[in-house]
């Protein structure tokens, strides 16, 4: 089904999709689990341990808030773990984010300073986790409201830094990228030709809201994952493609669950994005003669 | 940077950042922009409040516009510790009795109410656990089987008879004053609980079958066979034979 050889093209596993995707399997080439929810041997994770052999799973996170400056949950990850490899994924992805401190969780992703010492402690959690799984692991960017004072490197640089001393991947979310441009004020095309192409191993692409009202940032783009994925996001998935060799395309949905047409309908627009003939980026070209 | 990430998050989940009240109270972390400090912390306390109005959303309709304050003082008295929705309703759920304590409750089911859909989303967020169908026994073979409470019931003994408030839809009524046992069950092709009122004596059987037990021990007669026979039909107790 895939527009692209070799790219695989997929959508979120959401609960309150469960009966429509069992229905409409053909449509996708790979599901993301996000793996918090096969943790507490519930409903919702045998329903999605039913996925496993009838279309490839990856496995994303929420939970790990690996840029937290405390030691890692090694109990959770040892979890995590056994999911992924239950699932059969062939990577997992985690936010370059902290969510909580002890005693006290947003719930929420948050930015961390981009500074050498954020990054040192970053990379030696990367390696912990790289030691406890058997599969790759990516990070991911997040979309994000404020930054660190002190931060001193750019986001791009952030990454790449991480990335190049870890061998963790990118998963490259268009839609925070896009939302936070807009909400920051820089250039997501200058963002993508900063990041070193051969980091970005899988794409998460979304639509969300754009919100009026007494914001400090006017307007503020929310990344809702609630509406079909806008063509400025597509520019930059095209742009990006361009650049990178991704392994899969996924579509976040999370709000609006009830309109599937639109689900199918930004698949079907994801494979003709993924199907038009591209000027490939020599760096890309180069990456793609390496893993094939 | 750690204590500075717990600043952030203390602030983050603070009343003053997320209602803007009493701004004097708490200062936002040094070199931060306040304004945008702010509307995160608004934009996760929104989505911390959905998940738990998800799952008390006919707590917050009888509570109406007394839900704001009772919010307020939510937040303020209990941070977010988790990002799963069935603790953070947990949570809203020990607050509310704490509160119902020091205030009466108005109007006074509100509290059965609470606990019902507290107990309705963890029995639905545990789904149904895989079994075969009931046994068709004769009468006699109920006296040879063992049996227990089937795993995801939940029980709960509630003062006033709410069971019209979730089976109508509707919050209007004003339920009776009497005791009230419930049996809530997530039942095969039904993608939500199920909530049941069952006898006294039903609710003290289950209660105390928490453990597969040698039905000879319950003396079964033919009105207790019948009676096993209806409580395994309704998927409210597992049979071994």
């Amino acid at each position: 089904m895939s527009g692209a050889p070799g790219v695989a093209v997929g959508v979120g596993y959401r609960r309150a999709l469960d009966r429509w995707l069992g229905d409409h399997l053909h449509h996708f080439d790979v599901i993301e689990i996000t793996v918090d929810h096969c943790l507490s041997g519930n409903a919702v994770s045998a329903a999605i341990y039913d996925l496993v052999g009838r279309v490839p799973l990856t496995a994303h996170g929420i939970g790990l808030s690996i840029g937290t400056d405390a030691p890692l949950d090694l109990a959770y990850l040892d979890r995590v773990a056994t999911v992924i490899d239950r699932l059969g994924a062939p990577h997992y992805s985690e936010h370059l984010a902290f969510t909580r401190v002890p005693g006290r969780d947003l719930a929420n992703l948050l930015p961390l300073p981009k500074t050498e010492a954020t990054a040192v402690m970053v990379i030696d959690k990367v390696r912990q986790v790289q030691s406890c799984l058997s599969v790759p692991f990516l990070l991911e960017n997040i979309a994000y409201l404020f930054d660190w004072p002190d931060s001193t490197f750019s986001e791009a640089e952030f990454f790449g830094l991480i990335c190049g001393e870890t061998g963790a991947g990118m998963l490259l979310d268009i839609a925070n990228l896009h939302a936070n441009a807009g909400n920051h004020r820089f250039d997501a095309y200058e963002f993508l030709d900063a990041l070193p192409a051969a980091i970005v191993k899988q794409v998460h692409i979304a639509g969300g809201i754009v919100i009026e009202g007494d914001f400090p940032v006017q307007p503020l783009l929310a990344d809702s994952h609630s509406h079909p994925v806008p063509e400025a996001a597509f520019e930059l998935l095209d742009y990006a493609l361009a650049r990178c060799a991704p392994a899969s395309v996924i579509l976040e949905r999370d709000e609006r669950l009830d309109a599937t047409a639109e689900i199918l309908d930004d698949m079907a627009r994801i494979r003709a994005h993924l199907a038009c003939p591209i000027e490939k980026h020599p760096d890309t070209e180069a990456i793609a003669g390496s893993t094939s | 940077m750690l204590a500075r990430q717990a600043e952030l998050l203390e602030y983050l989940t603070s009343s003053p950042a997320i209602f803007g009240d009493n701004p004097a109270r708490l200062r936002p972390p040094d070199g931060f922009d306040r304004r945008l400090l702010d509307l995160e912390a608004r934009l996760s306390h929104n989505k911390r409040l959905a998940k738990i109005r998800s799952v008390f959303a006919r707590t917050f309709e009888i509570l109406g516009t007394d839900a704001e304050a009772l919010v307020r003082e939510f937040t303020d008295a209990h941070p977010p510790t988790a990002i799963d929705t069935l603790e953070n309703a947990r949570q809203f759920c020990h607050f509310l009795s704490a509160h119902w304590v020091r205030e009466l409750p108005a109007p006074r089911h509100l509290p059965d109410v609470a606990r019902c859909e507290l107990a309705m989303a963890e029995v639905g967020a545990a789904g149904r656990p895989s079994r075969g169908s009931p046994p068709k026994f004769a009468p006699q073979q109920w006296a040879e089987c063992s049996i227990r409470r089937a795993p995801g019931v939940k029980l709960l003994r509630c003062s006033y008879a709410i069971r019209s408030i979730f089976e109508r839809q509707s919050t209007a009524t004003v339920p009776q004053l009497r005791d009230t046992p419930l049996a809530i069950v997530m039942l095969g092709g039904s993608d939500r609980p199920q909530v049941f009122e069952v006898s006294g004596f039903v609710f003290e059987l289950l209660a105390a079958l928490d453990d597969f037990a040698h039905s000879s021990t319950l003396g079964v007669t033919s009105g207790l066979a019948r009676l096993l026979g209806e409580l395994a039909e309704h998927e409210l107790i597992e049979v071994c034979p």
